[in-house]
């Protein structure tokens, strides 16, 4: 079968393609229907990776966050027109250590993302969804980060309801960092640390709101999540070096193309751990999913939405990442073709 | 039920260079026909598809389509022209599986494989509408009528012309009814399925195509499709 693949050319340039699926016999066939925008793939789109990474990894299709809808499953164990959550990092991201493998698959990175008119997959790469809206379901991989960025935590260090957590970032990774600590910890001391008045009053599950132009009444901070990035990662970094107590613990989450300056004399004086987490197995996503499953997070994910759009053309994607650049919170788009 | 009738009887007699009719030809290691029969597999909504073909390709398409998964499929035998190879496919519908009143057919050219799931579908919804669907894109390039092919007769407004894309969809039985009334000279004069329909009383809504959407007719779109597909010549 011909399928269409859009994929992004050149930075700014989004352009139609073909390719030939041949589906396994028990390939499930999926046709990506909600998709949404992750800072990794706007930066692609503006051209913020170095040359030689786009020079390699262009043409590629973009997306890794996604619903899909189910066209034809042969073994008739998906019913056709129901909808799952899409994994990214294909058959072999069914345990923790295969994501950190050198040259690990994952969509939209080092393969097509989900911007395609249908593909076969594996029935290991689908969850699915029972509730509706489906929607919030393209959630899933982002929250799914974060579970697992819980997960590396737990391995290294005791947390419980009397941990004091910090969050370092008010855009919608540290919404759903923020989020998944509160589901674990209904009752654990949640700080966030933005620069957005407007954004951190979304955060009225934590327990401190803190604008970072002054953090001098912070509470004590036992683990803070970096959910930064960019070019203010390093600015949070070492704001979190700062306030953390001694033996304290440090996930960077946040992807920063300039490398950010580490305080290592602080980090040593307060004999702090520092973890990098980015990716997300199946277990993480089944377990974000199942937190996406409460109603009253669910709902609440329309907060970090800045638009809902569709899209048909190459040439629409374009205009849509153009605007999204410029959006506080995340595009959802529904692919209509 | 929703029949899609794909239309593989074609010599391909504008192919110069093949002996083979260009819908049995392979782009990348798959023939042109199974392209368009895998597109047509992925919409649910189809719940039977015919494929017609030559007679003496007859066989060689039931090889073609002998895997497990093409197991929902019939083959039937085409006809002297493409309208009589879509009627022989209708009314093979009709009498093998007694067809209603709102039974509805999808009629497509295999020589298009690049068919994308969304013209199919709007091709099913526009029926909801309308008598009939045609699929079309906006004429591009100017069209110059002449009435003896030596000089400029008349060039209509442009931005009243489309080109004829397939799927063209219609109600089976209001198909069969309106070709049983038609005489020969005049289906000999008309290869299209959309011009009966609309010519008899038929309401035929326009759904916007593609134009990746090409027809694989002479050596040039065969390269154009290979180039696409990214197999690539030197």
């Amino acid at each position: 079968m011909i399928k269409e693949v859009i994929r992004l050319v050149k930075p700014g340039l989004f352009l139609p393609m073909f390719a030939i699926e041949k589906p396994a016999e028990d390939a499930v066939l999926v046709r990506p229907r909600y998709l949404s925008i992750c800072a990794a793939d706007q930066r692609y789109f503006q051209g913020n990776r170095p040359p030689k990474v786009l020079e390699k990894k262009l043409p590629i299709s973009l997306f890794h966050e996604a619903v899909g809808e189910i066209v034809v499953d042969p073994l008739h164990q998906f019913p056709e027109g129901s909808f799952c959550i899409l994994l990214p990092g294909g058959v072999d991201a069914q345990v923790k250590a295969s994501n950190y493998a050198i040259g690990a698959f994952f969509r939209s990175s080092n393969r097509d993302g989900f911007c395609q008119e249908v593909l076969a997959m594996d029935r290991s790469e689908l969850i699915p969804i029972t509730k509706t809206p489906v929607w919030p379901y393209v959630f899933t991989e982002l929250m799914s980060v974060c579970v697992q960025a819980y997960g590396r935590l737990t391995e290294i260090r005791k947390v419980t309801e009397k941990t004091s957590f910090g969050v370092l970032g008010d855009g919608s990774m540290g919404y759903m960092m923020a989020q998944t600590l509160r589901i674990i910890f209904p009752k654990a001391q949640i700080s966030v640390f933005g620069k957005h008045d407007e954004k951190l009053l979304n955060f009225s599950f934590c327990t401190h709101r803190v604008n970072i132009q002054d953090t001098s009444h912070v509470a004590e901070i036992d683990v803070f999540f970096e959910c930064v990035g960019g070019n203010a990662a390093q600015n949070a970094i070492q704001m979190a070096v700062q306030k953390i107590n001694p033996t304290g613990t440090i996930i960077l989450m946040g992807v920063s193309e300039v490398p950010p300056v580490v305080p290592t004399r602080l980090i040593l004086e307060k004999g702090l751990t520092l973890i990098g987490s980015s990716r997300s197995v199946r277990a993480d996503f089944e377990m974000a999913k199942s937190f996406i499953d409460r109603d009253e997070i669910k709902n609440s994910l329309q907060k970090i939405v800045s638009a809902h759009t569709s899209f048909q053309t190459a040439s629409e994607l374009g205009d849509i990442f153009t605007r999204d650049k410029n959006l506080p919170y995340k595009t959802i788009l529904y692919k209509n073709f | 039920m929703i029949y899609a009738v794909l239309l593989a009887a074609g010599s391909g007699s504008r192919m110069k260079t093949s002996s083979i009719p260009k819908q049995f030809l392979e782009i990348r290691g798959e023939p042109i026909l199974r392209l368009a029969v895998d597109k047509f597999l992925c919409c649910p909504k189809i719940q039977k598809i015919v494929v017609v073909a030559p007679s003496i390709w007859m066989s060689h398409t039931k090889d073609l389509l002998s895997n497990p998964r093409y197991k929902n499929i019939d083959v039937c035998q085409g006809g002297q022209t493409r309208q009589e190879s879509l009627y022989n496919a209708v009314k093979y519908i009709d009498d093998t599986y007694q067809a209603s009143d709102a039974d509805i057919v999808v009629s497509h050219d295999v020589a298009r494989p690049f068919i994308s799931l969304r013209v199919i579908e709007e091709n099913i919804k526009a029926l909801e509408k309308y008598d009939a669907a045609d699929t079309v894109i906006p004429a591009t390039d100017t069209i110059v009528v002449s009435e003896d092919n030596v000089v400029i007769s008349s060039i209509p407004d442009r931005k009243k012309m489309y080109q004829g894309q397939t799927p063209q969809s219609f109600r089976l039985k209001s198909y069969l009814k309106i070709y049983a009334k038609l005489d020969r000279s005049y289906l000999e004069n008309v290869t299209d399925a959309a011009r009966i329909l609309s010519e008899n009383g038929q309401t035929v809504g326009l759904v916007q195509g593609d134009v990746f959407n090409i027809k694989i007719t002479t050596e040039y779109d065969f390269h154009i499709a290979s180039f696409l597909l990214g197999e690539l010549h030197d």
